[in-house]
C-alpha cells in the first residue's frame, strides 16, 4: 500500500525538540529511526526517543552534527536507508544531501541541485529578480568566488573556508561601501548561507559598517561554515510573512497557506502565527502564487518555506526560500490540519501529494522557549533545567527536546521548547497560549517564559497589529515583585540545605545536592 | 534567613516552608522559585553573588558564559564610551562587551579561543 518502507532505517541528523519531532513522525509511520548524538548529549530526549543511537563525536557541532564523514559513517553503521536533517546544522547543505544520495541513501528533503540554486541567498535573489518576483533593494559585499560554489565548498570544509576569512574592509577601500551607503541608512548585513536571523546586524552609522560586517561573518562562519554576506535596505514597518511550500516528484507544487513571523527578537522569531491576520484571501492568493513559482523554478520537491516582507502598503518583497523543514511549521499543521513531516517521508519515498486543505480551519500560535534572559539583552542562557513541568489542555501543544535534569549546553542553540496553541479564532488561541505559558515550570535556567506571556498580552499584539520591529519599541510591564510566598520558599530550601549540612557552615553550606553542577568554561 | 531577589535587589527576612501552590528547587547558594506563573531566583542577603543587573557597575565581566571570539584593544589603550573591547560568543550568537565610559584599559584577562564563565572578569578598565 505504502512506498514508505523504501525508507529503512530513518538516521535523524540532528539534536533537541526537532529530532524528537522526526523520531515521533517515523514512528507513526512505522520507520525505525536513529538518533545521533554528541559527548554531551548522550542523556538527550531524542536519543531516550529512538529506536537505535549513535555517538558522533565531541561537543562542538562542527565536530559531530556538522561533520558529513561522521554522519555518513553513523548511518552507514546503524543500517540506515534515509536522512531527514531536520532544521539547522546541515539541512540546508547541498554538499551533505549529494553525499547523502551519492551514498546510496534516500535524503528526505528537496533535491542538491535545488537546494545549491537557492542556499545561496545571494543567487536566490538574483534568480527571483529574473522570473518577476520584487526582491528588497541590496548590494553584494566585496569580491567573492562563485557564489554557489563558495556557499556549497564552505559548508563542506569550514576548516577551509576559516582559512579564506578575509581581512576587515575599511569604509571607502572599495567600490560596494558606496554601493551600500547609496541604498540608504538603515541597512542591514545578512549570511549568504544564513538563516534564523543569525549573524544579522542592522547598521545605522556608516561607522559601524565594517564592524557588523565583520561580527556577521564570524557569526555567519560558526553557524553555517560560510562567511559570504550581503546587504540589504532595512524597510521599515513590514510583516514578515512566509509560505508553506511543498512539491512532489510527479510535478505537482502546492502551498499551504502563510505564516506570520512578525514578532522577533535579536532578528529572530519569537512568536509565530497561522494565518496572519493581515493577509486577506487575495494577498493569500498572489503569495501562494509567487511562492510556487518560485518553487517550481528551481524544480523543488518536499517541504520549503518562501519568505516575503510585506508592506503596510500590501506589496510584498522576496526574502529568501528556505529549503528544509521550520521550527515554526507546527502552527501550519495545527491551522490546516496535517502532519508536515509525515508527508515529507511520504514525498521522499516518492508517493504524490494527497489532497490537501485549500484554507486553514483554525487558527494557531506558537511560542519559542528559550534558555535566555530577557533582562539581560536576551542572552543566552546555560545550566541544569533542575524543574521542567510542560502544559497542556485543550488546544495546546508542546514540542520540546528536554527534561528534568538535562544540561541546557552552550555549544547549541537554546531552544528548549515549542509551545503551540490552537482556537477557532486567533483570540482563542491567543488566550490559549497564554494559559499554557503561564503553567509551564522551567527552573535552574533563567528562560524567556514570563516575557512571552506579557508580549502576548501587549495591546498590539491583542489586536493583530504586527511589523518586525514591534518588539523593540514595547516596553511589556515588569513580571511582578516576588510576594511573601515565594521568600518564603526559598527561605525553606536554602535553610532546609544547610541543616542537611549538619551546621558545617564553614564552606559549602549552600552547595548544590547535584554533583557536578554544570559549569561553563569547564567542559 | 535574610534574603534578596536577583532581579529587583529587594531584601527580605524570611522563614517558613515551602508554601502551597509553589514549587522550590536550589542550586548552590540559589533558590529558583516558580509561584503562580512566575520564576523567581533568590539569594542569602551576604551571598557574594551579585544581584542580576544591579548597581549599575560598569560591567567588564563576561554577561554570559562562552568563547572569546575577538579581543579587540590590548593592555594601556585609551577607549571611549562604546567601543567594542572583547566579542564573546555563545550557543552561535555574539555579543560585543563595550567600554562603559570613556578611559584606559589596565588590563585585558582574557585571549581570542578562551573559554569563560558568566561573570568572569574580562577587562579591567582604569
Amino acid at each position: 500500500m505504502t512506498k514508505l518502507r523504501q525508507l529503512g532505517r530513518v538516521l535523524v541528523a540532528n539534536r533537541g525538540e526537532i529530532a524528537v519531532r522526526v523520531i515521533r513522525a517515523c514512528r507513526m509511520a512505522g520507520l525505525p529511526a536513529v538518533a545521533v548524538y554528541s559527548d554531551v548529549d548522550r542523556g538527550a530526549r531524542h536519543v531516550a526517543l529512538a529506536d537505535a543511537a549513535a555517538h558522533v563525536g565531541p561537543a562542538p557541532a562542527r565536530e559531530s552534527y556538522l561533520s558529513i564523514p561522521r554522519l555518513l559513517a553513523a548511518a552507514r553503521e546503524t543500517g540506515c536507508g534515509s536522512v531527514h536533517p531536520g532544521y539547522g546544522f546541515l539541512s540546508e547543505s547541498a554538499a551533505f544531501a549529494r553525499a547523502v544520495v551519492d551514498a546510496g541513501m534516500i535524503w528526505i528533503g528537496p533535491p542538491p541541485e535545488a537546494m545549491g540554486a537557492m542556499g545561496s541567498k545571494i543567487s536566490a535573489r538574483e534568480r527571483m529578480k529574473a522570473a518577476g518576483v520584487p526582491v528588497v533593494p541590496g548590494a553584494l559585499i566585496g569580491k567573492f568566488e562563485e557564489h554557489e560554489d563558495f556557499s556549497a565548498n564552505g559548508r563542506e570544509a569550514g576548516a577551509s573556508a576559516a582559512a579564506r576569512r578575509v581581512a576587515l574592509p575599511r569604509p571607502g577601500a572599495f567600490g560596494p561601501f558606496k554601493e551600500i551607503l547609496s541604498l540608504g541608512l538603515p541597512v542591514v548585513v545578512k549570511a549568504s548561507a544564513g538563516g534564523g536571523g543569525k549573524g544579522m546586524r542592522i547598521v545605522t552609522s556608516p561607522s559601524d559598517l565594517s564592524e557588523a560586517i565583520a561580527s556577521c561573518r564570524r557569526e555567519a562562519l560558526a553557524s553555517f561554515g560560510d562567511d559570504t554576506v550581503y546587504v540589504e535596505k532595512l524597510l521599515p514597518t513590514p510583516r514578515h510573512i512566509e509560505v508553506q511550500i511543498f512539491g512532489d516528484m510527479h510535478g505537482n507544487v502546492i502551498a499551504l497557506g502563510e505564516r506570520e513571523c512578525s514578532l522577533q527578537r535579536r532578528h529572530q522569531k519569537v512568536i509565530e502565527e497561522c494565518p496572519s491576520s493581515a493577509v486577506t484571501p487575495d494577498l493569500r492568493a498572489r503569495l501562494q502564487n509567487a511562492a510556487c513559482d518560485a518553487a517550481r523554478a528551481v524544480g523543488y520537491v518536499n517541504a520549503g518555506t518562501v519568505e516575503f516582507l510585506l508592506e503596510p502598503s500590501g506589496s510584498f518583497y522576496f526574502l529568501e526560500m528556505n529549503t528544509r523543514l521550520q521550527v515554526e511549521h507546527p502552527v501550519t499543521e495545527e491551522a490546516f490540519g496535517v502532519d508536515l513531516v509525515a508527508l515529507q517521508l511520504r514525498v521522499a519515498a516518492g508517493e504524490p501529494l494527497p489532497d490537501l486543505p485549500s484554507a486553514p480551519s483554525a487558527h494557531a500560535i506558537e511560542a519559542r522557549v528559550y534558555a535566555e534572559d530577557p533582562d539581560a539583552g536576551f542572552l543566552p542562557q546555560a545550566g541544569r533545567l533542575l524543574a521542567w513541568i510542560e502544559p497542556s489542555g485543550p488546544g495546546v501543544r508542546v514540542d520540546s527536546g528536554v527534561t528534568a535534569g538535562q544540561a541546557v549546553d552552550i555549544h547549541y542553540d537554546p531552544l528548549l521548547a515549542k509551545v503551540v496553541a490552537v482556537g477557532r479564532d486567533r483570540e482563542e488561541a491567543r488566550r490559549r497560549l497564554v494559559a499554557a505559558l503561564g503553567e509551564m515550570v522551567a527552573l535552574g535556567v533563567a528562560t524567556n517564559l514570563s516575557w512571552l506571556r506579557r508580549l502576548l498580552e501587549a495591546a498590539p499584539v491583542v489586536r493583530g497589529d504586527l511589523h518586525t520591529g514591534l518588539v523593540e519599541t514595547l516596553s511589556p510591564s515588569a513580571p511582578p515583585p516576588p510576594p511573601d510566598e515565594v521568600f518564603e520558599a526559598a527561605s525553606s530550601v536554602l535553610s532546609r540545605a544547610a541543616l542537611e549540612r549538619g551546621g558545617s557552615s564553614e564552606r559549602g553550606v549552600f552547595s548544590s545536592p547535584f554533583e557536578g553542577r554544570f559549569r561553563m568554561g569547564r567542559v | 534567613m535574610r534574603l534578596r531577589d536577583l532581579r529587583t535587589g529587594e531584601e527580605r527576612e524570611a522563614a517558613g516552608d515551602v508554601p502551597p501552590g509553589a514549587t522550590a528547587v536550589r542550586d548552590g547558594d540559589v533558590a529558583w522559585v516558580w509561584f503562580r506563573g512566575e520564576t523567581y531566583r533568590l539569594s542569602p542577603a551576604r551571598s557574594r553573588r551579585a544581584a542580576h543587573g544591579g548597581e549599575g557597575t560598569p560591567s567588564l565581566e563576561a554577561p554570559m558564559p562562552g568563547r572569546i571570539a575577538a579581543v579587540r584593544v590590548a593592555s594601556g589603550a585609551s577607549v571611549s564610551k562604546g567601543d567594542v573591547l572583547v566579542v564573546l560568543e555563545a550557543m552561535k550568537m555574539e555579543h560585543a562587551v563595550r567600554a562603559p565610559k570613556d578611559g584606559a584599559v589596565e588590563r585585558v584577562l582574557v585571549s581570542e579561543g578562551q573559554m569563560v564563565g558568566l561573570g568572569d572578569v574580562l577587562v579591567e578598565m582604569a
